[in-house]
């Protein structure tokens, strides 16, 4: 019962309302008729943790579904992709950073075969340098900067 | 009249443009391309490529924004009816009748009438956006800062009675948006909120980031968990024209749907999904022979895609004429004007005429396209069902992160999207839909705004939302569709109307 998902979302909201509460704790309030910053944060949070209290509490009153069990290597992969993406970006160019982000990208999935993959990479290393670099003229830089 | 004609030719002369037709057919070809993609909806896709609109003209990026969202309900239509794969969920209705009449041979004749219907409901809906759109807009330029906030108030109860699921997880997602668009700098008093001292939050959340992390990125994830999502090759077609007697039966379904899914459209919360199901489900009841339901009704074809194209235009209407997006994908279309320095509004209708007249033509000129685009070119879609996924979701991210970095050249925005990634994956293990979270998040610093105005003229008095007589009415409304979704009578057909 405790690991339900109703139940989850229900601490996942307080959470998030808790957090949005502590984050904002130095911002004003003010009045009605002169808010300050923190008056409807504040007001957010209350209703996110109300919502989510409720939720909580209802599920305990029944069984209710627990989450599917994930696996974790589509989720590793596609996260370290895009971060992969983001710090190579600049000191590597666009061209290598594709290609690692691509590659690290593909190992989400299954059935990974070298010479599709390779063709993969070129594809879309082609195909986004033409469009946001020739294009549209987007200042990126290709190539590490060292070279 | 003739004002609405001049309005109307003089959106032609915009539409028909080189530059504009090219991307009314460009957003068209790829609307109708990820709609027969399972796997990728519209959202993602508008997500991914609003970078590469900011690069257009204002109207040139909402022409082919709306294209690729029209052309959705068109191509998930098709891999419904010949592979009994829903492209959208908005299709997912169609697979019941549209694959039994495939497998009877009968593929032609439900894709010809699945596009026909689609037409004649773009039509009259575009036609009803030209028509009542400049009279609401008017209407709306009488609200002050009160029947704002209860307007929207009532539009994100609506979005939650209308959600899939538990109404309180659903409740939850949109104050959650909400809460993320408090994220940035206050307005009126300059300071930084939430910000956790990070710069790239400075500006707010982005859009961009936040719907590619949870829609693109946390999708994938999700489909690589489950079974393989397989290639299918479908039969070769046949004939393609439907009959005189399929025309007959198929047209009072097309109205019956058209009517549904404008409701459903223009309804906050609603959209082509929920519009498709209940099409279907009244023509099942209204029909004489109830029982052809399911194994190959032209009927059963014909209203649910006009319902959904029908809503997926109907829903232009709140969101051009009152600045409120009715759904997360009209919230998206209002960030897309927002970043070309549009304020959405009822001003929009007199302030930018060529706007809102071009995009309404371009609509029509869209809907031509996609017949033409659909019916002959059938074949060439279908062998895109044959691309395997393993070209498709690494291309999704590499596209997610390239778009997201473009917006303003900024790496920090690709993290914040994989940290957006990372918890839509969680809200997905959870059966927390993240489409009213987005909806939040545009709604609420319009409603903070509007709210903080409010208090400052009423000097602090609440009952101003009372007294003002058009917010007393949004809030009434509000208030009997809390009460109709806890009635238990009521909630049950709620249910009823998801399972089927």
């Amino acid at each position: 019962m405790l690991a339900s998902k109703d139940f989850l979302a229900g601490l996942m909201y307080m959470a998030f309302g808790l957090t949005g509460l502590w984050l904002g704790r130095s911002l004003e309030v003010g009045t009605a008729a002169a808010m300050g910053a923190g008056y409807f944060p504040r007001l957010v949070c209350g209703a996110l943790i109300a919502v989510g209290a409720a939720l909580a509490l209802i599920s305990l009153m029944r069984i209710g579904e627990v989450p599917e069990r994930g696996r974790w290597r589509p989720f590793i992969f596609v996260t370290l992709s895009c971060l992969a993406f983001a710090l190579l970006l600049r000191p590597l160019g666009l061209v290598l950073a594709l290609a690692i982000s691509t590659v690290l990208a593909r190992f989400a999935g299954r059935d990974i075969r070298p010479i599709p993959l390779l063709l993969l990479c070129l594809i879309l290393i082609v195909a986004n340098v033409g469009i946001f670099v020739v294009a549209l003229k987007i200042q990126i830089p290709l190539w590490p900067a060292a070279l | 009249m003739l004002d609405i004609l001049s309005n109307i030719m003089m959106g032609f002369g915009v539409a028909l443009t080189w530059e504009n037709i090219a991307l009314c057919f460009l957003g068209c070809v790829i609307g109708t391309a990820i709609g027969v993609l399972p796997g990728i909806g519209p959202l993602t896709t508008m997500a991914m490529i609003l970078p590469v609109t900011f690069w257009l003209s204002p109207v040139g990026a909402l022409i082919m924004l709306s294209g690729v969202f029209y052309g959705a309900q068109y191509g998930g239509s098709t891999t419904a009816i010949l592979v009994k794969i829903p492209g959208e969920t908005s299709s997912v209705v169609t697979v019941l009748d549209g694959y039994a009449m495939a497998q009877r041979g009968r593929a032609g004749p439900a894709l010809a009438i699945a596009a026909l219907g689609s037409l004649f409901a773009g039509s009259v809906v575009t036609l009803l956006i030209a028509v009542g759109g400049p009279p609401l807009a008017s209407i709306a330029l009488l609200f002050q800062s009160a029947d704002y906030v209860s307007v929207m108030l009532l539009g994100l109860v609506s979005a939650v009675v209308l959600a899939h699921g538990s109404v309180l997880k659903a409740v939850g997602m949109i104050v959650l948006g909400v809460l993320f668009g408090v994220v940035g700098t206050d307005v009126m008093t300059g300071e930084y909120r939430l910000t956790m001292g990070l710069d790239v939050l400075f500006d707010g959340i982005g859009f961009v980031p936040l719907s590619m992390g949870l829609f693109g990125l946390a999708e994938i994830m999700v489909n690589l968990e489950s079974a393989d999502v397989t290639s299918m090759s479908p039969k070769p077609l046949s004939g393609i024209w439907p009959t005189l007697a399929d025309l007959k039966q198929s047209f009072p379904a097309m109205v019956r749907g058209t009517v549904i899914g404008t409701a459903f459209g223009i309804l906050p919360g609603g959209g082509p999904t929920i519009a498709a199901f209940s099409a279907y489900s009244l023509e099942k009841k209204a029909s004489n022979t109830p029982q052809r339901f399911g194994k190959g009704a032209i009927e059963g074809v014909a209203a649910p895609e006009s319902a959904n194209n029908a809503a997926a235009q109907a829903c232009f209407i709140p969101m051009l004429s009152l600045g409120i997006p009715p759904n997360a994908l009209m919230a998206l279309m209002i960030g897309a004007m927002m970043v070309h320095g549009i304020t959405p509004g009822p001003e929009i209708i007199t302030k930018q005429p060529a706007l809102f007249w071009g995009l309404i033509a371009s609509m029509w000129l869209g809907n031509l396209m996609l017949v033409i685009l659909n019916l002959p070119l059938i074949g060439i879609w279908v062998r895109l069902l044959q691309v395997p996924y393993g070209y498709l979701f690494p291309t999704i991210v590499i596209l997610c992160c390239i778009g997201t970095y473009t917006i303003s050249s900024s790496a920090a925005d690709v993290v914040v999207m994989t940290v957006f990634g990372v918890i839509g994956y969680g809200f997905r293990k959870l059966d927390c839909e993240p489409a009213p979270l987005l909806l939040g998040l545009v709604l609420g610093p319009m409603l903070e705004e509007n709210f903080r105005r409010t208090m400052v003229l009423s000097d602090g008095d609440w009952s101003i939302f009372l007294r003002r007589p058009i917010s007393l009415g949004f809030l009434l409304l509000a208030a009997a569709l809390l009460l109709a979704v806890t009635l238990p009578n009521i909630r049950r057909s709620r249910e009823e109307a998801f399972r089927e």
